[in-house]
């Protein structure tokens, strides 16, 4: 709860910083835009990785001279296979936020050193495909994983994430990204007799830990909208 | 401000590592069935059964070798709702007066056979240890023939999620 706090503290903090620098840069000349792209890894690992599908739409719009709204959506699909479980987790999420952009930019560039914040929620659902049950006694030759799979009941987590990256303009109108997350969820719904070990926009969970990270690799179209 | 955002990058690269992924939970396993042997006659006193052979009912294998011992902790089937085990209380081998030749050797013992009924439950423990199978509505009881070793029995827990304490005691 503590950190909850500390993120919206943040968040309102920064916001209010975005006032201040409007009012003070209203009699320059700036643009306003809007950046749409997708994460291109995820492109790539759903061609290369088999029981992996994932799609991503991301959007910035800048609407003061450091900062722009920004956001998330899409849906993923993987199969994980461990050594007692493996399971396959499918779902939605979106994420919105705002950007700070750190990076003095010459005339009308618009690349990006950037520190964000989101709020992400992700409604997804799991299939056990196969499970082990532990059980070191052999004598009854009754080791093997079961193969019966199992369907859960939805699962909803929202989270508040930090994120982190840069955006440059590689050819006319086009940047290309990378960012990283950490995300500290704050609220998470386990299915019965299950965890989520998996969820998507989200990441890997690691046991008794509210922490995860990702990773982006973004590929975005810029487009201008007017000037003041 | 750039300085904190090189730091953040560096320290998220260095949060992504995983931990192992082991099994470490205590209590993962599945339990065994945990007998306790009693006096029949005085019934709070422990009393040894002599060595004693266990085999499991449909199982050519016997669980581990005839030892005198007051308790015992034997593994039930997990696929089953049911599993009994052949009690042999003061099992020998009979050379039959040949000591050199054992192609005439016979077992000698009183067998009890023993009946445990129950449900199975799968319970989550992690994503390293999987699940354990819980044992519910456990019922005991035992063959009765001309000579049982077995006086009385009784169920001290009809749930075996642990083998901290015994779960059915045996008066002898």
């Amino acid at each position: 709860m503590r950190t909850y706090i500390f993120f919206i503290s943040l968040f309102i903090s920064f916001a209010s910083f975005a006032q201040e620098e409007e009012i003070k840069d209203s009699t320059k000349t700036h643009k306003f835009w809007l950046r749409v792209g997708t994460d291109i890894s995820k492109l790539v690992k759903t061609a290369v990785i088999k029981d992996y599908t994932a799609f991503e739409i991301n959007a910035d719009y800048k609407f003061a001279k450091k900062y722009s709204i920004a956001g998330e959506f899409g849906n993923e699909k993987r199969t994980i296979d461990e050594t007692q479980v493996n399971f396959t987790t499918e779902g939605s999420y979106f994420k919105i936020g705002v950007d700070y952009n750190a990076y003095e930019n010459w005339l009308n560039m618009e690349n990006a050193i950037f520190v964000g914040l989101r709020y992400g929620l992700s409604s997804y659902k799991h299939t056990l495909n196969s499970h082990g049950v532990l059980n070191t006694d052999f004598y009854w030759d009754e080791n093997e994983p079961i193969n019966t799979p199992i369907n859960y009941d939805n699962s909803t987590t929202h989270w508040v994430e930090l994120i982190v990256g840069i955006k440059a303009e590689v050819f006319n109108n086009l940047y290309l990204g990378i960012n990283a997350q950490l995300k500290n969820y704050v609220g998470n719904s386990a299915p019965d007799n299950f965890a989520n070990l998996y969820i998507p926009g989200f990441g890997k969970t690691v046991e008794d830990s509210k922490w995860g990270v990702g990773f982006g690799y973004t590929v975005s179209y810029f487009i201008p909208f007017y000037k003041k | 401000m750039k300085k904190t955002i090189t730091t953040l990058i560096f320290l998220l690269l260095i949060i992504s590592c995983e931990k192992d992924d082991i099994c470490t939970t205590p209590n993962a396993d599945t339990s065994h069935l945990v007998i306790r042997f009693y006096d029949y006659l005085n019934q709070s006193t422990p009393k040894e059964v002599t060595n004693l052979l266990i085999v499991g009912v449909d199982n050519t294998l016997s669980y581990g070798i005839e030892s005198t011992r007051d308790s015992i902790a034997i593994p039930l089937r997990i696929l089953e709702n049911n599993t009994s085990f052949r009690l042999i209380k003061d099992y020998a081998i009979d050379d039959n007066g040949t000591p050199t030749d054992s192609s005439d050797d016979f077992a000698t013992g009183n067998e009890d056979i023993i009946v445990l009924n129950y449900d199975n439950e799968e319970l989550f423990i992690s994503k390293a240890c999987g699940f354990k199978n819980i044992f519910n509505n456990v019922n005991f009881g035992f063959n009765s023939d001309a000579d049982n070793w077995i006086l009385s029995s009784n169920v001290v827990n009809t749930k075996i999620k642990n083998e901290d304490n015994a779960h059915i005691h045996i008066f002898h």
